[in-house]
């Protein structure tokens, strides 16, 4: 048995069942109960490593249909980007519109943390001495053609 | 373009255009329905009391937009190419308050996805009653909210010539 055997899979069923379109599926099947309550329960790598097996399996029961999709939108629910577009990526053969699915909850994955980097700015060797004041430094075509009262504050 | 060579649970396409000869992509999966579908149409027959459930499926081989746009004969799940066809084959967006009437296209639209459609049958006072298709399921009549799809919204469209 899955590792999702403690989750009722019924509505998901249904969404599998009666979706025209496979967007109609990504998008219901996200929105589940069932799915927010899995999410507290799963890994994201616990899901991804799931989902490696059972998209090479033939499904032989309309349950074995629902899993994989039920998975991936759980997985998406994490909004784990990487995991995500490995889901993407994955071949899944015997599963009308896996592909798509996937595809849909990749696009929508955002990202949940913004890093500030600081560069600090590369002070030329030129301006680096014992003086505090500032100098204002020109490229010599430039100084050379400055107004007057630049030359005369250098 | 059927192929005849392909296994025979093998998923189709078949040489389907528009008006204006565009191709149309679709999709025609011969493979028998899992016994979890009958129970899955079991539960939409409890649960959708008012429709009336034909006994036409579950079946994979079309789905909604191919009741509607290719006669049962294969599956269409790609709104761009729902869009494509109603204009190119010339159809005409019912203005509000329009009511339509039995041969009108029913489409249900749902942040840019064309979630399903069928064909206005009757109206019932106000109430336009659709015949679709439900994804693999079976085929309904319903009032035209009463469905997995009523939340969504409905405009109707009209070929005139």
């Amino acid at each position: 048995m899955t590792i999702l055997s403690p989750i009722d899979l019924r509505d998901a069923a249904t969404i599998v069942a009666v979706a025209n379109t496979p967007i109609f599926l990504a998008k219901r099947m996200r929105e589940l109960p069932a799915a927010q309550r899995a999410r507290e329960l799963f890994t994201p790598e616990q899901l991804f490593g799931a989902l490696e097996q059972l998209v090479l399996r033939k499904p032989t029961s309309h349950d074995q249909v629902v899993e994989p999709f039920f998975y991936l939108s759980v997985l998406a629910l994490h909004n784990q980007g990487v995991l995500l577009r490995k889901a993407s990526e994955l071949s899944a053969p015997n599963l009308r519109w896996f592909a798509e699915v996937a595809a849909y909850y990749y696009a929508a994955a955002r990202p949940t943390s913004l890093v500030s980097v600081g560069v600090p700015l590369a002070t030329p060797p030129a301006a680096q001495s014992a003086s505090l004041s500032p100098k204002l430094i020109l490229p010599s075509s430039v100084a050379n053609s400055a107004p007057r009262i630049l030359r005369a504050t250098q | 373009m059927f192929d005849p060579t392909l296994t025979a649970d093998a998923t189709q396409t078949l040489a389907l255009q528009t008006r204006k000869g565009g191709p149309i992509i679709n999709f025609m999966n011969p493979i028998e329905p899992h016994d979890g579908i009958h129970l899955e149409v079991q539960r939409l027959r409890a649960r959708y009391t008012k429709a009336t459930h034909r006994n036409v499926g579950p079946s994979a081989r079309y789905n909604c937009h191919g009741l509607t746009f290719a006669a049962r004969r294969t599956g269409i799940s790609d709104p761009a190419q729902i869009a494509r066809i109603l204009r190119d084959d010339g159809y005409e967006k019912l203005s509000f308050g329009t009511a339509p009437s039995p041969g009108d296209i029913a489409i249900y639209q749902e942040d840019g996805d064309i979630i399903h459609s069928g064909l206005v049958v009757e109206l019932r006072g106000d109430t336009p009653r659709v015949l679709g298709k439900w994804g693999d399921c079976h085929e309904v009549i319903h009032d035209v909210r009463d469905c997995p799809y009523g939340t969504a919204a409905v405009a109707y469209y009209r070929l005139s010539r």
